[in-house]
């Protein structure tokens, strides 16, 4: 190809769109039998009433097939597609490095949010410095009034651990307006309850419901 | 397809980790990346519009029938040798009960290979 040019015989976008989010034609269905309907049955072949493949091949599979469009998209001019690519290159870890583990957990309402805290604390390396990730830090994703009192949050927040909203829907499948409303009422009710705790931005729903 | 995502970013929310390796009969223990990658992105629109809230999928829990640290292992030391299989593994390790092995483990697992490439002078 000339220089500063790129060309692609199918829909990369689209492609890579559909290899992360799952099969838009399973989307709304619930296929591995277990209400309520998950991100995991848009992958999931083996439905009783419609059985196929997997949307992605084995897992011994997967990490050829993410080889092969990402590296390739990681060697584009970033400057010629950024915020209008899905992901224009593929490197986003502080001081290049290779991987990253992302500790979360759900807490419904048990003890357990602070003594973990309090491990992972430990377990972190000797002066570790929290800005440039190499202390071990994690988000607990917690029902509202559940897990931490106020001060507790507080606390670990400016350690540099995050507390989230474990959203629930009952385990129900979602409408956009009802999930729209539940999100605003448990949010609300989050910074009601823990003010000076920055507002969530991340997130887990109880029974990872995902209705389409 | 992106319902969830479209309606977290409208509050604020621009991370989510709902995209769950999950149920154990599906998983059958195989480390791996169900949506094909390690690296969160941002969601996308059937019509291909972006969704200003990232997808970063939760590839190891505690419910899905995995065993640890073979589950951690499995994904980090390709991501940090020659084949370069580059990736942010999230986990849930339940923080309802105060220790939990599993989490011990994929700690542990990350920890060890901080300090070998920190003795090999890569860090």
């Amino acid at each position: 190809m000339a220089a500063g040019r790129s060309l692609f015989t199918f829909d990369l976008a689209r492609s890579i769109v559909y290899t992360r989010q799952g099969n838009p034609a399973w989307s709304g269905q619930e296929r591995d039998g277990t209400a309520p309907i998950r991100s995991n049955d848009m992958f999931y072949g083996h439905a009783a009433a419609d059985p196929q493949p997997d949307w992605v091949d084995p897992p011994g599979l997967r990490f050829r097939r993410r080889t092969s469009s990402s590296d390739c998209s990681a060697n584009l001019d970033p400057p010629r597609s950024i915020h209008r690519m899905p992901l224009p290159r593929f490197w986003y870890f502080p001081k290049g490095k290779k991987a990253v583990v992302i500790m979360t957990g759900d807490n419904h309402g048990a003890a357990g949010m602070s003594p973990r805290f309090e491990i992972y604390r430990r377990e972190s390396p000797a002066n570790c410095s929290e800005p440039d990730w190499e202390c071990v830090r994690a988000t607990g994703y917690e029902y509202v009034r559940a897990a931490f009192t106020p001060s507790q949050a507080m606390f670990y927040d400016r350690m540099g651990f995050e507390v989230g909203v474990h959203l629930t829907t009952g385990c129900l499948d979602f409408s956009p307006a009802a999930l729209d409303s539940t999100l605003s009422v448990q949010l609300a009710a989050f910074g009601s309850f823990l003010p000076g705790v920055p507002a969530p931005a991340t997130s887990r729903t109880h029974c990872i419901a995902w209705s389409d | 397809m992106s319902t969830a995502a479209e309606v977290e970013a409208r509050h604020g929310i621009r991370f989510d980790t709902n995209y769950y390796y999950w149920p154990p009969q599906w998983v059958q223990d195989r480390p791996g990346l169900f949506t094909g990658s390690g690296m969160p992105m941002r969601f996308a629109k059937v019509d291909g519009t972006i969704i200003d809230c990232y997808q970063a999928t939760t590839q190891m829990t505690d419910e899905s029938g995995q065993t640890y640290p073979m589950t951690s292992d499995s994904l980090l030391t390709p991501a940090l040798d020659a084949r370069g299989y580059y990736g942010a593994f999230c986990a849930n390790m339940h923080f309802d009960n105060p220790d939990h092995p599993i989490s011990n483990a994929i700690v542990a697992s990350a920890l060890a290979r901080v300090c070998r490439s920190c003795r090999l002078g890569r860090c």
